[in-house]
């Protein structure tokens, strides 16, 4: 299949710090992760069963399998799949906040199911858009919430996805967590923090 | 993306333009850090002195102290819901978690403690009574064929749950979640991977060695017992705190590997191809089946990683291209070269310190024989590796014991070294004559002719040790303890390979000779006659060449030639081939002994004897030649002294012809009972010879009714044996055929003993005790006047009239008033 040979290109492309790889591949596991998650919500676990493994094959056995991801770079790849999952959660938010404002277009084919409820929809708009400037400012931070927020891992397998100490990861947490917690919540409260 | 915190551009909030910069921010940053640490009511002051003059930094971790709290205490950040937190990823990434206390079985899991291309191995325990035992349990990951991995797991259990072995984690149980998904459930081992353990331990290349020994060891074992890993690596080969080597997942690749089912369903590629890239052997790259030489391969790159610290390949990018065209083509770098290679994260300083040794040390100590036994491990072609993990650990056993390993066996200096190395001393007088032989080409003025012959002589010898030390080498090589039926070898076996190593002796024509002669001996012990006289007159011919005619080494060839014609019944040729023996060398102890036990045979006793004790004299403790000396007196029916000598010998070698002989004794001793006790004990070393069955039936026969019944089945078995051999001579030998006459006729067996006696008489045979034996076989079937006319004959002929009396098949004839008459 061409597919699955693209997938093994873009990914050592995007490895290899090409861009455009890069976008593709995100689009890839974007797409495929947004499907899992999508799944995952409708609780369909008998079918799950018969389902995944076409699913999981095509995208991640087929990433995996096909170039042996080695144990290094599965982390790596956690760290990645994290990140995705971050936009599929932001994006499904944002949409469905859109729709709620009555202003948005779904450009999906599909009707998607809502994520989340309505008070977590906003908590992660707002922590998107504060991760952001955390970003810039100190990048591992960011990724140290990506990883353990979004993508749910733990702070062992952060610190294997980002070739850190666990030690770090517990520190870059609670910073993390402090700063965007005076950024998203101090902004309406007393604006503590002017960084 | 993981580099220190970078400074972009002042975020901006509302219209502040605040001004850090990044030394502001790095400080700040730091000072959180510090500060975390302090506990809690004294951080204000700490903070007031830590950041006196620096009210921004100060104000900026005050702030994020309150936030911290604040986030805290609400619940900040709380996890997303459960099906979208990490479950998602992981089910992406096909490595969904169980969470601790989730039940599998009857297993409850702790946690996970590792992931693989397989799935995800979890701690959990298993419930008994008040205790819990911890075990491994393995989900294999969704994507996998569970029905087919389900019932592979069935078919396959019985042969992993009985691989025991103390370095092999012991699959326990197996079965499917809740979810469908299959799981194993192991041993659980506490301990570090073999590689993490020898760089923390710093382990010495020795002790490294001794280690992954008895992992090769396991390995075999597991071999032996048809179960191939499929997926060694470091992870799969924990060391215990106490040092003890332990394997994992012993057969389980195989289990979800679809290509060893029998299912006709087809296969995808990736599936295909779930190894581990750095370990795997380029059939497995190729997606050809793998076998106990994919094991020896995969062995091959953790020697070569304990060794140097490296992998014998590096891959630039995963792709199955790169990986397929490295592993299947590019020959690596020895292991000794890797270790100064400049690459990875550790340094050649840093490897070579974790093996207590300098980089250059590091490299002197594995080139060579190290380099070679990785390499061969390492071969592209499975054919080519160790046959065995049985024969790699066994060379790497020769190496810690400083002998030639096999590996290296190729070169002829290569021996020369390693015999050197474990000769030191003699070994440099002797290389020293040798090179005074290269020297003295053109230096002959200064050197005496006696001078240089002695020095030939020494280098000779060497040359034939390292030859002979090769083709034992190459006989040991040959005999491998792993085989199905362990060390047992027909004789043929053994034959063929000493034949298959004659040549590594091209060049030390004694040696080859000798060794033709000995691998001739075990060919006329196997009744391989032909193969033997053609291997004489080979070693007779090198000889020759060699030695020259007049050679005394030429006379144990010789020797062994009469063996031959002696086991062919040419007696006169026979006879004469060892008095040529005896000529060429009198002190020939083995030309003496055979051809004394030769007139044994042949009835000419006084020659027998001078020739036996000239053997004895020559060699007085060979039990060999006692114990014909006891033939001696056996054949002459000294039984007194027969017997002083064979309760000796038999005691000493346990010669089964002792034995019986001893039998024989207490049968004309007429104590039946101990006659068949040692036919017995010679019956348990040797049932292919006719006689003992047979002598053994007539002790029983003569011990009464009860023993009658008894003797019917030896002696059957020694007329069957009896006829074989009938047919191996290739003639009707009236020796043979007299004797099976008496035992047909012990069976009452009339019309048979009849056609055999009947037989004899044709051949009109002249050794007396044919005589005797018809005359026996005649009587037992009730034919008095004819046993007497045979037996006179008998008698006639040189049967001594004494040793009737001692037959109890004789009792009645004795006793005949016709016998009495002349």
């Amino acid at each position: 299949m061409k597919k699955e040979h693209d997938v093994t290109q873009v990914l050592i492309a995007a490895s290899q710090g090409n861009s455009r790889a890069s976008e593709q591949l995100w689009s890839i596991v974007y797409n495929e992760l947004r499907r899992i998650a999508h799944r995952q919500l409708m609780g369909e676990r008998d079918r799950r069963l018969l389902s995944t493994t076409g699913l999981v094959h095509e995208a991640y056995l087929r990433l995996v399998d096909d170039i042996q991801i080695s144990w290094q770079d599965r982390s790596h790849f956690f760290g990645i799949a994290s990140r995705v999952m971050r936009r599929v959660i932001v994006d499904n938010a944002r949409r469905h906040c859109a729709q709620k404002r009555g202003g948005g277009l779904m450009d999906e084919s599909f009707d998607e199911e809502r994520f989340l409820p309505d008070d977590r929809m906003q908590e992660v708009l707002d922590l998107d858009e504060a991760l952001s400037r955390l970003t810039e400012l100190n990048p591992r931070w960011s990724q140290v919430v990506e990883c353990r927020y979004f993508g749910g891992l733990s702070e062992e397998e952060t610190a294997e996805a980002l070739a850190v100490s666990v030690r770090t990861v517990e520190r870059d947490w609670v910073k993390a967590r402090a700063w965007l917690y005076s950024h998203i919540r101090g902004e309406k409260q007393d604006r503590m923090m002017n960084v | 993306m993981e580099g220190p915190t970078r400074f972009v551009h002042p975020p901006r909030i509302e219209g502040m333009e605040p001004l850090i910069s990044p030394e502001d921010w790095d400080e700040i940053d730091r000072m959180f850090d510090t500060v975390l640490d302090v506990p809690e009511p004294d951080r204000a002051a700490f903070l007031a002195e830590a950041c006196a003059g620096r009210p921004l930094v100060r104000r900026q971790v005050e702030l994020l102290l309150v936030a911290g709290d604040e986030a805290k205490a609400s619940d900040f950040l709380a996890p997303l819901p459960h099906q979208l937190n990490g479950s998602s990823v992981r089910q992406f990434m096909g490595e969904e978690q169980l969470p601790a206390g989730e039940k599998v079985g009857v297993y409850e899991i702790v946690r996970p403690i590792g992931r693989g291309g397989m799935g995800v191995v979890y701690l959990a325990e298993r419930p008994f009574g008040h205790f819990k035992k911890p075990v491994a349990l393995k989900v294999v990951k969704r994507g996998m064929d569970t029905e087919e991995i389900v019932q592979r797991f069935r078919f396959e259990r019985q042969i992993l749950a009985g691989l025991e072995h103390a370095h092999i984690a012991r699959l326990l149980d197996g079965g499917v979640t809740d979810d469908g998904l299959p799981y194993f459930v192991m041993e659980y081992v506490e301990g570090k991977p073999i590689d993490q353990y020898c760089d923390d331990k710093q382990l010495t290349i020795r002790q490294r060695l001794k280690l992954f020994k008895a992992v090769c060891e396991a390995v075999a074992y597991a071999h032996r017992n048809l179960v191939v890993h499929r997926d060694l690596k470091p992870g799969n080969v924990m060391v215990s705190a106490d040092g003890e080597v332990k394997l994992l997942d012993f057969g389980i690749a195989k289990l979800v590997d679809p290509n060893s089912s029998t299912s006709t369903v087809p296969i995808t590629d990736a599936a295909e191809r779930r190894m581990t890239p750095e370990y795997a052997a380029p059939e497995q790259v190729r997606g050809e089946a793998a076998s106990t030489a994919t094991d020896v391969y995969a062995l091959g790159v953790i020697l070569y990683e304990l060794l140097s610290g490296r992998r014998p390949y590096r891959f630039k990018t995963r792709l199955l291209t790169e990986i397929e065209e490295k592993i299947c083509q590019e020959v690596p770098g020895r292991p000794s070269t890797a270790v100064l290679r400049a690459e990875g994260d550790e340094t050649p300083d840093e490897i070579g310190r974790q093996r207590s040794l300098s980089p250059e040390k590091l490299r002197r100590v594995i080139a060579g024989d190290l380099d070679a036994i990785t390499m061969m491990a390492l071969k592209k072609e499975p054919e080519l590796r160790y046959a065995s993990a049985g024969e790699l650990g066994r060379d790497l056993g020769r190496y810690l014991e400083r002998r030639p390993v096999r590996a290296a066996r190729d070169t002829a200096a290569y021996r020369l070294r390693k015999f050197v190395e474990r000769y030191r001393t003699t070994v440099m007088v002797a290389a020293f004559a040798a090179f005074t032989i290269v020297a003295g080409a053109g230096t002959t003025w200064w050197q005496s002719y006696e001078k240089r012959q002695e020095a030939r002589r020494v280098q000779d010898e060497i040359l034939g040790k390292n030859a002979t030390i090769e083709f034992i080498t190459k006989i040991f090589e040959r005999v491998d303890p792993d085989r199905p039926q362990g060390l047992t070898f027909t004789a043929t076996e053994l034959i063929d390979i000493g034949l298959e190593g004659m040549q590594t002796l091209d060049g030390v024509p004694e040696i080859q000779a000798e060794v033709l002669n000995k691998i001739g001996k075990v060919s006329v012990n196997a009744g391989l006659v032909d193969l033997a006289d053609s291997l004489h007159r080979v070693a007779y011919n090198i000889q020759v060449k060699a030695l020259g005619p007049n050679h005394p080494s030429l006379s144990m060839t010789v020797t062994r030639q009469g063996d031959v014609y002696e086991y062919r019944g040419e007696d006169e040729k026979a006879e004469a081939a060892y008095l040529d023996a005896i000529a060429r060398d009198p002190s020939n102890s083995v030309a003496h002994n055979n051809l004394g036990r030769h007139y044994v045979g042949v009835g000419r006793y006084e020659e027998a004897r001078s020739h036996i004790e000239r053997a004895i004299a020559i060699e007085p403790h060979n039990t060999l030649y006692q114990s014909n000396l006891g033939s001696y007196y056996y054949n002459t029916i000294q039984w007194d002294k027969a017997r002083e000598i064979y309760l000796q010998t038999a005691t000493i070698d346990s010669f089964y012809v002792d034995f019986a002989n001893l039998g024989t004794i207490y049968f004309y001793d007429k104590d039946y009972e101990a006659a068949a006790k040692w036919y017995n004990e010679a019956l348990r070393q040797n049932d292919k010879d006719y006689r003992i069955w047979a002598y053994y039936g007539s002790a029983l026969y003569w011990q009464g009714e009860t023993g009658r019944a008894e003797s019917t089945g030896p002696l059957r078995r020694g007329i069957t044996l009896a006829e074989e051999r009938l047919t191996t001579l290739g003639s009707r030998d009236p020796e043979v055929l007299a004797q099976i006459a008496t035992y047909y006729a012990l069976m009452r067996d009339v019309a048979s003993t009849r056609r055999y006696v009947d037989e004899v008489l044709a051949l009109k045979s002249e050794a007396p005790f044919v005589w005797y034996d018809l005359a026996s076989a005649v009587e037992t079937i009730g034919e008095r006047d004819e046993a007497m006319r045979l037996m006179r004959i008998a008698i006639n002929k040189g049967v001594p009239a004494e040793s009737l009396q001692d037959d109890p098949g004789m009792v009645g004839l004795l006793a005949d008033p016709a016998w009495g008459e002349p």
